[in-house]
């Protein structure tokens, strides 16, 4: 991941400003946001699957709970969910009706998002009793600390800061903000 | 063949090919259909003469079932995992203890008071009582009865060359539901 050093250089150079015109704090102050929003727009693209990371879980009583689970952004459609120990990977089902109702073969375990957790349906047909470790593969929100984000996102990284630099950049993010993860 | 290679399978005979978004639903929805897709398997199996080996695939010998006064509960037949497919009783082969010959189905139970032939064995099916007729006499029947007829399998029963046959009709029954996502 970039220094503070180069991400203030290519932003300076991007913007075709100097660092009079765009002091270093500002700049700086803007990576954690970038990160953030440019984490929400892959996980929106065709290149989702280039931040995508594995989040180890123990769901308890059948469920996970998402909102425990930190910098992840999950996406139904695109997460992948496998037994931690097998890599076997569970099932998707639209909904938790279909995990009550859908008379789902016993052969595999599925799962459904309900809100902010996940419910996963066991072979024994129970919704309420899966504790198996798990791994999620999702798309992760990339962080400064954690020093994450992918070299092939470093371009578009010091775009997005400088994008936030503009006022309809700033725009951009409180929408992103508002829409959450 | 186990419920998720069925998915997988009639997934890809689906045209056009889905979007991944579009793979989500109807991966629900096959996942959902595949009790109602074993029974259609069942019933096609049962009516295609033309492929008799196919045919004795889902065909099996129950259990022997004890008939008190006459008449014999055909229900735990129906309750079993790989049922005896109701259906098609008038093709299953059922014979009585004592009695060489194979029991003559007939429509309904008043059938079953007129005179007939003695030394054949009649019945009728009611709900899932079968009523029995032996040498002229209703009512007194008691001993064993044995059903040798087609079965809905469960997917360790689905052998090739039924696997295909399953899969195809799995994709059937979803193209609906393709259409509409």
């Amino acid at each position: 991941m970039l220094t503070e050093t180069e991400v203030c250089n290519l932003v300076l150079e991007a913007a075709g400003k100097s660092e009079k015109e765009l002091p270093k704090p500002r700049i700086l102050a803007l990576r954690t946001p970038a990160l953030e929003l440019l984490s929400k727009r892959v996980k929106e693209s065709a290149d989702y699957q280039g931040m995508q990371k594995d989040f180890s879980v123990n769901p308890v009583a059948g469920r996970v709970d998402l909102s425990a689970i930190t910098n992840i952004l999950f996406d139904l459609d695109h997460a992948r969910v496998r037994v931690a120990s097998t890599n076997q990977t569970l099932t998707t089902v639209d909904s938790h009706e279909t995990l009550e109702s859908g008379q789902l073969p016993s052969d595999q375990v599925y799962y459904a998002q309900d809100g902010r957790d996940l419910v996963i349906l066991d072979g024994n047909g129970s919704i309420v009793a899966y504790t198996t470790a798990l791994k999620i593969k999702a798309n992760f929100i990339a962080t400064l600390a954690a020093a994450d984000l992918p070299d092939q996102y470093s371009k578009t990284w010091i775009a997005t800061i400088v994008e936030l630099l503009t006022p309809a950049g700033s725009e951009a993010m409180e929408t992103t903000k508002a829409g959450g993860a | 063949m186990i419920s998720a290679n069925a998915v997988e399978r009639a997934l890809r005979l689906i045209n056009p090919v889905p979007t991944e978004k579009e793979q989500t639903s109807l991966r629900t929805a096959l996942n959902v259909i595949t009790n109602d897709a074993r029974v259609e398997l069942a019933r096609r199996v049962a009516n295609d003469y033309s492929k008799i080996t196919n045919r004795d695939l889902l065909r099996t010998t129950f259990a022997s079932q004890t008939a008190v006064a006459g008449v014999v509960s055909l229900a735990p037949l129906f309750a079993l995992t790989e049922p005896l497919l109701r259906e098609e009783i008038q093709s299953a082969d059922i014979y009585l203890t004592g009695v060489t010959r194979k029991l003559q189905l007939l429509p309904d139970r008043a059938a079953l008071t007129l005179d007939r032939p003695l030394g054949f064995a009649y019945g009728a099916l009611v709900g899932s009582d079968l009523y029995l007729k032996v040498n002229g006499l209703l009512g007194t029947f008691a001993s064993g009865v044995v059903v040798s007829g087609s079965f809905v399998p469960t997917f360790t029963s689905i052998i090739p060359p039924l696997d295909e046959m399953f899969v195809q009709i799995m994709a059937e029954m979803v193209k609906p539901a393709a259409k509409a996502v």
